[in-house]
């Protein structure tokens, strides 16, 4: 049952890397920067400290905090006419006893009250929006103590325009996510191509352990399904799946994996693995789809696909489905580019990823290439032409990594300087 | 004086033979050479995979006695790749080979560039069989964003190369 990677395991492992190279540096130019995360951080403690301030015993000791993807810096900046989503939980310690009514109006009155924030507030059908147009919006959600039962991170009741209040437990999901991340799979480590070119010597590692695995793999899944939805011709770009579903989703696949034992070839065998294993994670029980918060069962993620009027839930169910058979298929056309040429292989991952983090990652490695060959330590493996690091006469007595098809007692052929010519 | 030190140099780095080119290829484990031509030429036909995604290219390289050798791309055509733009660092091929003659170095030019980057005591394995890899990898970045980001010398009508 499912979809299945063909094509995507049987490329080379050279190959495999190759592409979880252009991902990364494709995402990397998708991830905020530090000087961004700054500015929202600083912006949503603004909006804290101004209601904690208030003089309301609702409000009074309220706490706003990150949830989701800028908690779990799984963020994908937007494509370019989208705004940034900053999603947050205002939590109110002493609302216990408080209707949501009370609750929403305490907040929008406060927040409308005020001089910035005023004009910039709207309602959601989960708490408010204050829109940085063109910019980024805080999109921030109201809750109270859930008294239930203890649980990991902290269970909260939100607002919730239908049901009045609703279990949730970002932090608590967050905190998974946290854990699972620190779970590292076993991947035989070798020296990405740029790395290999760049590297001094074939002992020079440099530390890439900033960006876990399973980020970067959510950031792929995520940036993957941006650009799906934002297909003029994808009839299900406006159900397309909710990023925390996705991320539970690809959390649950990963630990699943990971937890295996199983020793990785790639990182990219790892992302195929987990896209491979998500829709796995579905429950289907009664009739009815559910994603459950790990730290708290009672949020269910899917559970707008159970919703009956006007087809709304089978669409999402729907687009979800589509988006899967989307990625299956992106992931394969790539593999099928392998032997199409550079220029293809980009080409094809610029339609699944878009145009701009794909060339400014081809940018990258082109420039990796041309700074080696400056420096004179390029090289070319003997029996198949494939550009590589020339071993440096005085830096290594070690091979150099060969990058491609060969196999590794084949000689590298330090290229010489030249330049160009030509009658055209 | 300075003709017998120009005479010692040449006498301790020797032009290399056709047949000392024919060994350095077929050693070199790539593709496949033969000495044609009453022994004045020798050809190498093979593969190059620059890149782990690039295509395989047939490559010729054919290398007379006292003459430059010559680079030609037979597979796939790289006209075709090309759609119809002019590619950049090429000769018109004048070779017997069908496809599209690469101009991988700067070759003397009068009046502008006094050493030829290839010359007969360079080995053909070593200087244009990568010269000619390296050059795929630019070709390839050329096609998908329009720009030749491998350096070079442009040509110029006027100039009077060998």
């Amino acid at each position: 049952m499912g979809l299945r990677f063909h094509d995507a395991r049987k490329l080379e492992t050279s190959q495999k890397r190759l592409v979880m190279e252009v991902l990364d540096l494709a995402l990397e130019q998708l991830d905020l920067s530090a000087s961004d995360l700054e500015k929202i951080e600083s912006a949503y403690r603004g909006v804290g400290n101004y209601l904690a301030s208030c003089e309301h015993p609702l409000l009074r000791d309220s706490l706003i905090y990150p949830q989701g993807s800028v908690r779990m810096r799984t963020s994908v900046k937007p494509l370019s006419k989208e705004e940034f989503d900053v999603d947050l939980i205002l939590f109110l310690p002493h609302a216990s006893g408080a209707s949501r009514d009370d609750i929403n109006d305490v907040v929008w009155r406060h927040l409308k009250a005020h001089k910035i924030y005023g004009p910039l507030t709207e309602k959601l059908a989960r708490g408010f929006r204050i829109n940085y147009k063109g910019n980024y919006h805080l999109d921030i959600t109201p809750a109270k103590e859930y008294p239930f039962e203890d649980l990991p991170g902290q269970p909260l009741l939100v607002v919730d325009k239908r049901f009045e209040f609703k279990e949730s437990n970002p932090e608590g999901a967050a905190q998974g996510f946290d854990d699972a991340c620190r779970i590292m799979p076993k991947i035989l480590k070798r020296m990405t191509f740029t790395e290999s070119l760049e590297a001094n010597t074939v002992q020079d590692l440099p530390d890439q352990s900033d960006k876990k695995p399973l980020n970067r793999i959510t950031q792929v899944i995520k940036r993957h399904r941006d650009v799906w939805a934002s297909n003029e011709d994808n009839h299900f770009g406006d159900f397309k799946p909710i990023s925390v579903l996705l991320t539970t989703l690809a959390r649950l696949a990963y630990l699943r994996v990971v937890n295996s034992g199983k020793v990785f070839e790639s990182e990219f065998d790892l992302l195929l693995d987990v896209v491979e294993l998500m829709p796995m994670f579905i429950e289907q029980a009664n009739d009815e789809y559910r994603v459950e918060n790990p730290s708290m069962r009672q949020e269910n993620y899917a559970e707008k696909w159970n919703r009956k009027e006007k087809m709304e839930g089978a669409k999402l169910q729907q687009a979800f489905v589509q988006w899967h058979k989307a990625a299956v298929f992106d992931f394969e056309m790539i593999a099928q580019s392998s032997e199409k040429g550079m220029d293809t292989m980009f080409k094809t991952l610029s339609t699944a990823f878009g145009e701009r983090p794909v060339s400014s990652a081809r940018d990258r490695i082109l420039e990796s290439i041309s700074n080696s060959r400056d420096k004179g330590r390029l090289g070319v493996v003997a029996t198949t032409g494939a550009i590589t690091a020339a071993a440096s006469a005085k830096a290594s007595s070690k091979p150099a990594i060969a990058n491609s098809t060969s196999t590794k007692t084949a000689p590298v052929i330090p290229i010489k300087k030249n330049r160009f010519y030509g009658d055209q | 004086m300075a003709t017998s030190r120009a005479k010692l140099f040449e006498l301790a780095h020797p032009d290399l033979s056709i047949s000392e080119q024919y060994l350095a290829l077929v050693t070199s484990g790539q593709g496949e050479s033969h000495i044609t031509d009453h022994d004045r030429t020798v050809v190498w036909q093979g593969v190059l995979k620059p890149l782990a995604f690039s295509r395989r290219y047939s490559v010729t390289v054919s290398y007379t006695k006292g003459r430059s050798p010559s680079c030609i791309v037979t597979n796939p055509s790289l006209e075709e790749l090309a759609n119809g733009k002019s590619i950049p660092h090429t000769y018109t091929n004048k070779t017997k080979y069908k496809g599209t003659q690469l101009c991988l170095y700067l070759p003397y030019i009068a009046g502008k560039n006094k050493v030829s980057e290839w010359n007969p005591k360079l080995s053909l394995v070593e200087t244009i069989i990568p010269w000619a890899s390296l050059w795929l990898v630019y070709f390839e970045d050329w096609l998908a964003c329009g720009e030749w980001r491998g350096g070079g010398v442009e040509h110029d009508p006027e100039d009077s190369y060998r």
